[in-house]
């Protein structure tokens, strides 16, 4: 190397070094100038913006779309499922439930600046219906929406539908602009109601949100100026950045860093029964679970508490029947079935299998890490009356292929799945997973019961009417399900969230899974 | 010499070709169902059914693989699967920000690594020169994850002298925000002035930097060692001493010409090394660049993405590996004789 360029290089490096000293200086005298905004961090592991149009919207964006777009009720669960005003400040169904009318509030005004007129509300929810994207079948048994007025916007059914349950969904629910394209939304745009507006979204890093200057419900000086939904994929690093106080809520933490969080005095830990329930599906169309008194024996089996207490290290609620807790439809008296070995032998003499003998097929999805401890347990338990078990871990997609194998004898024995509702309706718990199905869907135990079938159909129409009459009815089918035992019901997972202790007004709600009501909160 | 970087280029663009095709059809052959991603966990049949015709993976796969080969000429990487987003779109959010990491880290490394390299030469055996060899091996062979992760403890959680995670302070973001020109975000806070967002930036750079470069730079140090205790041996360093050139002149003038270009082109490639090792380092430090961009695309076989950041590794590879060529070229004494390189 010349001399010439040693100088020449030497020069640079000293201008380099004196541009960032300036720059580091510089930042010091600009820092008394501002006022720092408040902000609230949400820590979240996997980047949200899954889908950003509303009218589509499925899955974990509700993290921030549901701050940005409003529905027209929603409902809270863990208050006696009441219903909340949003758009809509009040509502009435005509006598025979086909025709429901919802007065829209007035003054409500787009980030854009537009108004919302019961025309605007009527055009987005048809837009959400024609689109047939998403969660849209919510809508099924809608005949007309109308604008009646400027504020009155209008429901024609088929049937009674349960509306207020439907309008409160956490997806596919929403009211917006129905004269902005779908490109301009996966452009990464967003135009609400809500009390906060999309500032700014860089993937896999956050989403920020900015008060909506101009929001309905109006702001106090404690609420939040900005809310901000921070992805960052190592557990280890959320929890670092929650005791720092650097995050004020925290979502999807390892047990095990919950249990250390518990000693921390700045933070605690909301801890509530999700929807989300577990299932081992039994093969019934194959020997030996073709038997009920196997399959009963298989439910006695399993080691119920151990699963709690080990597997989930205590949240998570055994699960009593198809349903789970704080939806409607669940039976609080149900039959559950505990861990009983001498009742289990009982059976298994009775069905025809007094020695065990036989070898079964566990899928799970494979790094589905709860799935499969359950697998492990069971086996084990399983082993104790000489049944062998294979446990197979497997993509989402060869589990379903096997599952749904023309012969049921080349299927597994025993399937796991994860159910959870898109809006408070337990339909989709009893129908999908229980009702006779001539193609196999979601219905992994093959179950047919023609009688199941018939009280799963009635509960569905006179849900319309009456959520008490529907949910006798549900009772009625799970009392029969639980007794056939084609399924093992087994754990309602509890959503866990750390939060900082002086964040003020949280309260998670299980109707919007993973959702933070920003606006609700303050410091 | 024309001729050998166009023999280079044509090779480049078919090697390109080829990987597009395997990964293509490799991310098509692991059992994966994307129309189902598209449209949701619980979706109906139909739904299924429609996204598919949507997404043409109706048709058979030689045509789907034609369709591609075609939109990607035009620079159509195609709709992400998983967040219905155009993957050049997120590539181009992207890229800038892992690039800034590997050029600053392959920079530091370089300015760092061939003084220390020299140094440990000219004083060969003593305690510094065995200290800088015992490093320079330790940072090639610890795990740069974990490297990641030590850094993180030491200087953010137990010193609380850097930040922790990101490329930016949110706040900051907010008060401050910094206008997109080039998307390179340290060079757009200094073209507009924005010394405090250039300030904020640094900081939270250092450790992904650190991290990044600790493999290049035991490399670089080692490798200039080596390759200078030969060179001072050979017969024209001799001469030269003999001549009674000042040590340093000879050493910096004479010996480091036939150090360079080894060591440069070792850097191009260790360059390529880095760029693979953000896959790693950007996930550690919520980074929001091409490693983060990856490693969620490859969990979710988001197989249009998958291909963008393939299609983006294999250009950059090849345009380091020409880069040494040229290095390597440049050298007087090498000469193009017909019929090879």
């Amino acid at each position: 190397m010349n001399m010439k360029y040693t100088k020449v290089i030497s020069i640079l490096l000293v201008v380099l070094i004196t541009v960032v000293a300036a720059g580091c200086s510089g930042g010091e005298e600009q820092q008394g100038n501002d006022n720092t905004p408040k902000t609230v961090t949400y820590v979240t592991h996997s980047d949200p913006m899954v889908f950003w149009d509303p009218a589509e919207t499925w899955a974990i964006e509700i993290v921030a779309l549901q701050n940005i777009y409003e529905p027209l009720v929603r409902i809270d669960p863990m208050n006696d499922n009441e219903f909340i005003p949003v758009l809509a400040t009040e509502w009435k169904s005509s006598d025979d439930g086909l025709k429901w009318e919802f007065k829209l509030r007035e003054g409500v005004k787009f980030h854009s600046g537009k108004e919302l007129t019961a025309d605007i509300a009527a055009r987005s929810l048809k837009r959400t219906i024609d689109l047939g994207k998403g969660a849209a079948y919510i809508w099924d048994g809608v005949k007309e929406i109308n604008a009646k007025d400027d504020n009155t916007l209008e429901f024609v059914l088929e049937r009674p539908l349960p509306m207020l349950y439907i309008v409160s969904s956490a997806y596919g629910s929403y009211i917006y602009d129905p004269d902005l394209e779908r490109d301009w939304y996966y452009e990464g745009n967003a135009d609400g109601t809500g009390p906060y507006k999309l500032n700014d979204y860089s993937k896999d890093s956050e989403v920020i949100l900015e008060k909506f200057q101009d929001y309905w419900g109006g702001w106090n000086q404690d609420q939040f100026d900005y809310a901000i939904v921070k992805i960052v994929p190592e557990s280890a690093t959320r929890r670092q950045l929650l005791v720092r106080g650097e995050a004020d809520i925290v979502e999807q933490m390892p047990l095990e860093d919950v249990e250390a969080l518990k000693s921390d005095d700045n933070i605690l830990i909301s801890d509530i029964t999700s929807y989300q329930q577990l299932y081992a599906f039994l093969n019934t169309q194959k020997a030996p679970l073709d038997n009920k008194y196997v399959r009963q024996a298989l439910s006695y089996l399993m080691p119920y508490q151990d699963i709690v207490d080990h597997v989930m290290l205590g949240s998570a609620t055994q699960a009593r029947g198809v349903i789970p807790p704080n939806l409607w439809g669940h039976g609080k008296d149900l039959m559950q079935y505990n861990y009983d070995l001498d009742k289990a032998k009982e059976l298994l003499a009775q069905g025809g299998y007094p020695d065990g003998g036989f070898k079964l097929l566990y899928t799970y999805t494979a790094g589905d890490k709860n799935e499969q401890k359950v697998g492990e347990l069971f086996k084990d338990a399983l082993s104790k009356v000489n049944i062998d078990m294979e446990i197979r871990g497997m993509t989402v997609d060869s589990k379903y292929d096997l599952a749904k194998a023309t012969d049921p004898n080349d299927r597994q024995d025993i399937t796991m799945l994860y159910w959870w509702p898109d809006n408070v309706d337990p339909q989709g718990y009893m129908y999908s997973q229980f009702r006779t199905e001539k193609e196999v869907g979601f219905n992994f135990g093959y179950y047919s019961n023609p009688e199941v079938d018939r009280l799963i159909d009635e509960a569905i129409a006179i849900s319309g009417t009456s959520i008490e009459e529907a949910t006798e009815k549900y009772i009625e089918a799970q009392e029969i399900i639980l007794d056939e035992a084609p399924a093992i019901h087994l754990y309602c997972e509890n959503y866990v969230r750390p939060y900082r202790k002086d964040l003020k007004g949280y309260a998670d709600n299980p109707a919007y899974p993973n959702a933070v009501f920003f606006y609700e909160l303050s410091r | 010499m024309w001729k050998f970087i166009i023999r280079r280029v044509a090779i480049g663009i078919f090697i390109l070709f080829v990987v597009v095709s395997t990964t293509f059809f490799f991310s098509r052959i692991v059992p994966s169902e994307p129309a189902q991603k598209w449209v949701g966990a619980h979706a109906t049949e139909e739904q299924i059914e429609a996204a598919k015709i949507e997404l043409g993976l109706d048709k058979p796969l030689y045509s789907q693989y034609i369709k591609y080969l075609g939109d990607l000429l035009k620079g159509d990487f195609g709709m992400s699967i998983v967040s219905h987003r155009p993957v050049s779109l997120e590539l181009k959010n992207a890229i800038p920000n892992t690039l800034e990491l590997v050029i600053l880290s392959v920079i530091l490394a370089f300015a760092i690594g061939l003084p220390i390299g020299v140094y440990s030469a000219i004083h060969e055996n003593t305690i510094f020169d065995h200290l800088g060899r015992f490093i320079s091996v330790g940072v090639i062979s610890m795990p740069t994850f974990w490297v990641a992760l030590m850094l993180q403890i030491i200087f953010s959680t137990k010193l609380g002298l850097l930040p922790l995670t990101g490329q930016m302070d949110t706040i900051l973001k907010l008060t401050n925000p910094l206008d997109k020109i080039t998307g390179f975000a340290m060079l757009d806070s200094v073209i507009t002035g924005n010394w405090r967002v250039f300030k904020d930036l640094i900081l939270h750079a250092i450790l992904p930097i650190l991290t990044l470069m600790s493999y290049s730079l035991g490399l670089t140090s080692r490798m200039t060692r080596s390759i200078l205790l030969e060179v001072l041996n050979e017969d024209y360093i001799r001469a030269s001493r003999a001549y009674g050139i000042k040590e340093r002149i000879v050493i910096w003038k004479y010996a480091i010409k036939n150090v360079l270009g080894t060591v440069t082109t070792v850097l191009a490639l260790s360059a390529g090394y880095a760029l693979v090792n953000t896959f790693v380092i950007e996930a550690v430090f919520s980074w929001p660049g091409i490693g983060s961009y990856i490693s969620r695309s490859v969990i979710n076989l988001d197989y249009p993405a998958i291909i963008g950041v393939t299609l983006f590794a294999s250009v950059s590879y090849i345009i380091l590996n020409l880069i040494a060529d040229i290095i390597v070229a440049l050298d007087p004494r090498i000469r193009f004789v017909k019929g090879g390189d």
